[in-house]
């Protein structure tokens, strides 16, 4: 299965580089996107397992997995709906193209199974998600994208010393055994940097608000998974210093959580939310992937929404109101991000809660804290009719929303009190609510507060050994 | 050998703080540069902990340099030439607009 999957992508590959010519390209983005949906669909609930190992070579390998197939059809649903709003614009062919090597790109990055493979997958998405965020050319992208590439790259040449020190003391580019102190934390803060956790991905929330809205929805729904496929598949490898990384997970999930409650931006929002929901997938490793595959569904979801919204101010939005179709996709990708029962995020939640322990009461807090930020978007509604733009996305995502692919939820009633708390939370203190200063946003200090967040680790680590 | 190790990893270390606090956008580019230089270095010296000549069989020599990480970090040069010629590319682009290579200004200029 594996070798007809790579033969696929690099299909793919080819195809997004032969055909330049625009009257073809676009529909044969649409059915690339259709045959994966299906492909990918098809892994999912046949749970297929398998794996490639390059010969006489020194751990190079392919594995598909229960990880891999949540990835992979978060990959095709988000990629999908995200390309169905990009052939409606009337853009230049090379913007097509590098659409289809992104979802070549991912696909491959979520079966890639060693230390080396990770670090090149990882690098070629950074590369087109770049490429991808100033499609419209506005300064602010531009200087936004550039942040992401300095900081990113700077962080996994740090991941690639920790490879090279690896090798150096196995021999072999294999995820096996257990790593040594110093490979994991190199390893753990290259990879944090790329998986948008607060205090390393700095980068992040100006990038995912600049952006156009279905770029933003392929970089919040799949970018960024990349580096949480890297941790999550490096899980065992680095078990003994696991910990660091569930601990920047609940911190990433409080204080993301917390910018995310006083902004005002609508994209914003989104953008720290999905710093904050990163923390669910770490702290749990067994269901990160299921969770990594809900997130993709909802946030793409809610980015995709910011096309058709007339303002992103929220105050502007609540004076305008939202008519009824698009109130009724709003309502529903809030509700499944705020974890209400029988929605994709609830499940999902449940899931991720049922495996914590002592990280338990604070992932509630950030659960409150999310139906708090997200209360206000079900307060909008206005009785009247609106036209809304991208139909098909929605019905997509809607119909992936409400799929109970992850079971129904185990506990249904915790649910509804953490929801019915958060309302009120917001009711309560939503006259004291402001933005929070964007400080450490800027390049030079989330530079210097990486440098910090690296002498931590390391001093943790060197006084617990 | 140690010492061209230790070496490299300075290297990286120096070249990182550079990219840490420079504020010239182009020398930032410029050390993230020296520092795949460092980690390519890195790997081509560490594969010769396994042996001291060239990974060619050839008659009465026993012990060969690792091949597979100089085999590998080809993609990472790859990859280092492809980010820094983005990355320049896109400099040129903010300094025609911004007229200024300094990170503080274009961070406040591009805010707007």
């Amino acid at each position: 299965m594996l070798r007809f999957y790579l033969i696929y992508n690099f299909t793919l590959f080819g195809a997004s580089v032969l055909s330049l010519s625009k009257r073809f390209l676009k529909p044969l983005t649409v059915s690339i996107g259709f045959v994966n949906l299906v492909l990918a669909n098809y892994l999912y609930f046949a749970r297929i397992t398998d794996r490639l190992t390059l010969r006489y070579s020194f751990g190079v390998a392919l594995l598909l997995d229960s990880i891999s197939v949540n990835f992979l059809l978060m990959n095709a649903v988000v990629w999908l709906a995200a390309v169905l709003v990009a052939v409606r614009k009337d853009l230049r062919p090379f913007y097509y193209t590098l659409l289809i090597m992104f979802l070549a790109t991912c696909n491959l990055a979520f079966v890639s199974n060693d230390l080396f493979n990770i670090y090149v997958a990882l690098e070629l998405t950074a590369l087109l998600t770049f490429l991808l965020s100033f499609v419209a050319g506005k300064t602010v992208q531009f200087w936004a994208a550039m942040k992401y590439l300095l900081l990113c790259s700077a962080a996994m040449h740090i991941y690639l010393i920790g490879v090279i020190l690896n090798f150096g003391q196995k021999n072999s580019f294999e995820i096996a055994g257990r790593a040594s102190s110093t490979v994991a934390v190199l390893m753990i803060v290259g990879l944090l940097m790329k998986a948008g956790v607060f205090f390393y991905s700095m980068w992040l929330p100006d990038l995912h608000s600049s952006v156009e809205p279905e770029i933003s929805t392929l970089l919040s729904g799949v970018s960024i998974k990349t580096g949480v496929y890297a941790i999550l598949r490096l899980s065992t490898f680095i078990k003994d210093h696991y910990s660091i990384v569930a601990v920047f997970g609940i911190l990433t999930a409080l204080v993301a959580v917390t910018f995310a409650v006083n902004e005002r931006h609508y994209k914003r929002i989104l953008a720290y939310h999905t710093l904050s929901q990163v923390g669910y997938m770490l702290v749990s490793p067994v269901y990160g992937a299921a969770y990594a595959l809900a997130h993709g569904v909802f946030k793409g979801f809610l980015f995709l929404l910011s096309d058709d919204l007339p303002t992103y101010d929220v105050k502007e939005l609540k004076k305008y109101g939202v008519g009824l179709p698009k109130w009724f996709f709003l309502s529903l990708a809030s509700l499944s991000i705020s974890g209400f029962p029988f929605t994709i995020g609830g499940a999902a939640k449940d899931l991720v809660f049922g495996t914590l322990k002592w990280q338990k009461p604070f992932m509630y807090i950030a659960a409150v804290g999310t139906v708090m930020s997200f209360a206000k978007f079900l307060l909008m509604f206005k009785p009247k009719l609106e036209r809304v733009k991208n139909l098909p996305s929605y019905l997509l995502l809607s119909f992936y929303c409400l799929l109970p692919i992850l079971g129904f939820g185990k506990d249904p009633v915790k649910s509804l009190i953490v929801f019915f708390v958060g309302t009120v939370a917001y009711l309560l203190v939503k006259g004291f609510l402001k933005p929070l200063p964007r400080t450490l946003e800027t390049l030079e200090n989330s530079f210097v507060l990486y440098v910090l967040v690296i002498t931590l680790v390391v001093l943790v680590v060197m006084v617990g050994a | 050998m140690r010492v061209v190790e230790f070496l490299c990893v300075a290297t990286i270390l120096i070249a990182f703080v550079g990219v840490v606090l420079k504020r010239n956008l182009l020398m930032k580019i410029l050390c993230l540069d020296v520092m795949t230089t460092g980690v390519v270095s890195l790997f081509v010296v560490l594969s010769r902990r396994f042996g001291e000549r060239v990974p060619i069989v050839s008659e009465g020599v026993e012990s060969y340099a690792h091949p597979v990480p100089q085999a590998a970090i080809v993609t990472a040069i790859v990859i280092g030439f492809a980010t820094l010629s983005l990355s320049v590319t896109v400099t040129m682009i903010l300094v025609q607009r911004l007229q200024t290579v300094d990170t503080v200004e274009i961070e406040k200029k591009a805010r707007g």
